[in-house]
């Protein structure tokens, strides 16, 4: 990544070199990633995600995993790094919106280093961080950016100082649909094989079933209605499991590419940014392809290996807060559950 | 059907005024008359037989729809012309603008003037006698209302696609919310005034319904949405701020 775009993406007045090393653990991942800028460079990147045997993600089981690889997941960043701790100009931390007692581990992680190294905390808001390190890598200035994952299914715009919510869903996201019905129909866990999840896996072969629910509210959507006619169906007609599979998917991004365009419409963007752990949807990531090539505008998803959970993005983040001086005292950086995105400052943007 | 092809194709084979999310509008002419030509066309990236269920049910309603809230004598589109295998409807051209470009570009500045404040009350009470009638519009934000030219008084709504028949307070509460969210999307520094002129005609435009019923309903919707923190009523310090 050469300065000069950085230098077209973003608003940064202190030039000067930084390292900066950040902290995930909002849900499943503990992730720590060390960046330095400029040149951008991502010197480490590490990761331990959790993986459900059964169930879903029970916050104290993730939790347990999270601190007995904290310690170890610190030590690879540093040692990956080939840097010393002294070298480290600030600690980012993702302090949320996520799972509670997932993010006080982050955020007891980062006091701890912060008051040991005596380097500034800098505070980054987790959806930010996955459409920065998306903006980077694809080098979009001015997207409308679809936050897809687990928790979250949200149009996002720049606008006077601040990212704003144009779109989202009313009840559960995209991940959380998938997730679900993966979990109650028996074919998942594992919820991810080689890439792919449960239900584009078990949709291979399927057909269309007329008559589910499709919602779309204007730029919003819901998901809740499609999931109960989806596992009602598949309950009754336990053989039809694959044509539920296929219905569900082909419904669910359809009503996501609806409430897309409509966005795009009402706020006259000419680029989509895909961002957050369901843009590694190769199915979805087709669809959207051939919705922005029918409508000639630019279309990029953020490389596959950041869009899940991960340290490099908080850190990343955090240079670009850094730079800007944004710090927050150790005994204010408690953990925040509801963090929304419009609440959140853009300094940085040009 | 070859007849019903050529007719399609000739319909839509004038200008085209825009891609909307679902449609492409186009501007034809007849007899020196200008016509807006609304074709729902099945896409790629949608299943052909979603594509077709929404196609078909959607322009059916709209249509519908114009009907009846021209005969309750709302300024909406006088419709023409339908064509629902094809998904086509044909409608009368409304001279004005839209608002969202009225409030961006014609008159930087005045966007809290008193035509200003004249135009959302009345939108208000326009939308109140939309639902009065039982119908929700679904998508009525600000880039679906137009100001007619001549004395930039009345207004149009436009769009009725995703349009149904409902009494239900959560549906009305759903046309405001993405009301007032297309204006904090667009215009966020206008929104308290906006929303306060706006609800103040919409509960001079309602018949027939409970006006607190919607506006409860509407404040329940916002608190729906992800991370919202008023949501989280108690244990505002607890030990869980750590």
């Amino acid at each position: 990544m050469e300065n000069a775009v950085i230098q077209s993406l973003y608003n940064l007045p202190r030039e000067r070199n930084s390292v900066i090393l950040g902290i995930e653990s909002t849900a499943h991942t503990l992730g720590i990633g060390i960046v330095s800028y400029p040149p951008f460079e991502i010197l480490s990147d590490i990761r331990f995600k959790y993986n459900p045997q059964t169930g879903g993600l029970h916050p104290r089981l993730v939790t347990e995993y999270m601190v007995s690889n904290a310690g170890n997941a610190l030590e690879k960043a540093i040692t990956e790094a080939g840097i010393k701790s002294s070298d480290i100009d600030g600690i980012a931390v993702a302090l949320g919106p996520g799972i509670g007692p997932q993010l006080r581990v982050g955020a007891t992680l980062a006091r701890a280093l912060a008051l040991s190294l005596k380097k500034p905390l800098i505070p980054v808001n987790h959806a930010v961080a996955h459409i920065e390190i998306g903006r980077l890598l694809c080098g979009k200035k001015d997207p409308l950016v679809v936050y897809i994952s687990g928790g979250n299914t949200q149009l996002i715009v720049y606008k006077e100082t601040r990212y704003r919510v144009v779109g989202e869903t009313l009840d559960i996201a995209l991940g959380n649909l998938l997730d679900i019905f993966s979990r109650e129909t028996g074919i998942a866990p594992p919820y991810i094989v080689n890439g792919r999840h449960a239900v584009d896996i078990c949709a291979e072969g399927g057909s269309f079933i007329r008559g589910f629910p499709y919602t779309v509210k204007g730029q919003d959507i819901s998901y809740s209605g499609l999931l109960t006619a989806a596992l009602r169906y598949a309950m009754k007609n336990p053989h039809a499991i694959n044509n539920v599979c296929y219905t569900l998917r082909e419904i669910a991004f359809a009503q996501l590419i609806e409430a897309s365009e409509r966005a795009l419409t009402s706020t006259d963007k000419k680029e989509i940014l895909m961002v957050g752990g369901v843009a590694a949807n190769d199915c979805l990531h087709g669809k959207y392809f051939e919705m922005s090539k029918e409508r000639r505008i630019d279309y990029c998803r953020v490389d596959k290996m950041y869009a899940g959970d991960n340290g490099v993005m908080i850190a990343w983040t955090g240079v670009l807060g850094y730079l800007h001086g944004l710090s927050v005292p150790i005994e204010n950086a408690v953990a925040r559950q509801r963090w929304r995105i419009d609440e959140v400052g853009i300094p940085w943007m040009p | 059907m070859d007849a019903l092809e050529e007719l399609a194709g000739l319909l839509t084979s004038g200008k085209m005024l825009s891609m909307g999310a679902e449609a492409a509008v186009y501007l034809t002419s007849f007899m020196g008359e200008n016509f807006v030509v609304k074709y729902r066309f099945p896409k790629k990236y949608i299943h052909p037989l979603l594509a077709e269920e929404l196609i078909v049910k959607r322009t059916k309603r709209e249509a519908r729809v114009l009907l009846n809230t021209r005969l309750n004598g709302l300024c909406v589109p006088r419709l023409f012309f339908t064509m629902l295998s094809k998904g086509i409807l044909v409608m009368e051209k409304i001279n004005g603008s839209r608002l969202d470009e009225l409030i961006g570009k014609v008159y930087p500045g005045e966007e809290q003037s008193t035509t200003f404040s004249r135009i959302y009350y009345n939108i208000g009470v326009v939308l109140g006698k939309l639902h009065s009638m039982n119908i929700i519009h679904g998508d009525f934000s600000v880039s679906n209302l137009m100001i007619k030219d001549e004395g930039l008084t009345e207004l149009c709504i436009i769009d009725f696609g995703l349009s149904d028949f409902s009494n239900d307070p959560e549906d009305r509460a759903m046309d405001l919310r993405i009301l007032f969210k297309s204006m904090e999307s667009r215009f966020p520094r206008y929104l308290p005034s906006f929303r306060d002129k706006v609800i103040q005609g919409y509960k001079a435009g309602i018949t027939g319904f409970n006006f607190n019923s919607v506006i409860q309903r509407l404040r329940e919707m916002e608190l729906r949405g992800r991370y919202v923190k008023e949501r989280r009523r108690k244990h505002k310090t607890s030990v869980h701020n750590i």
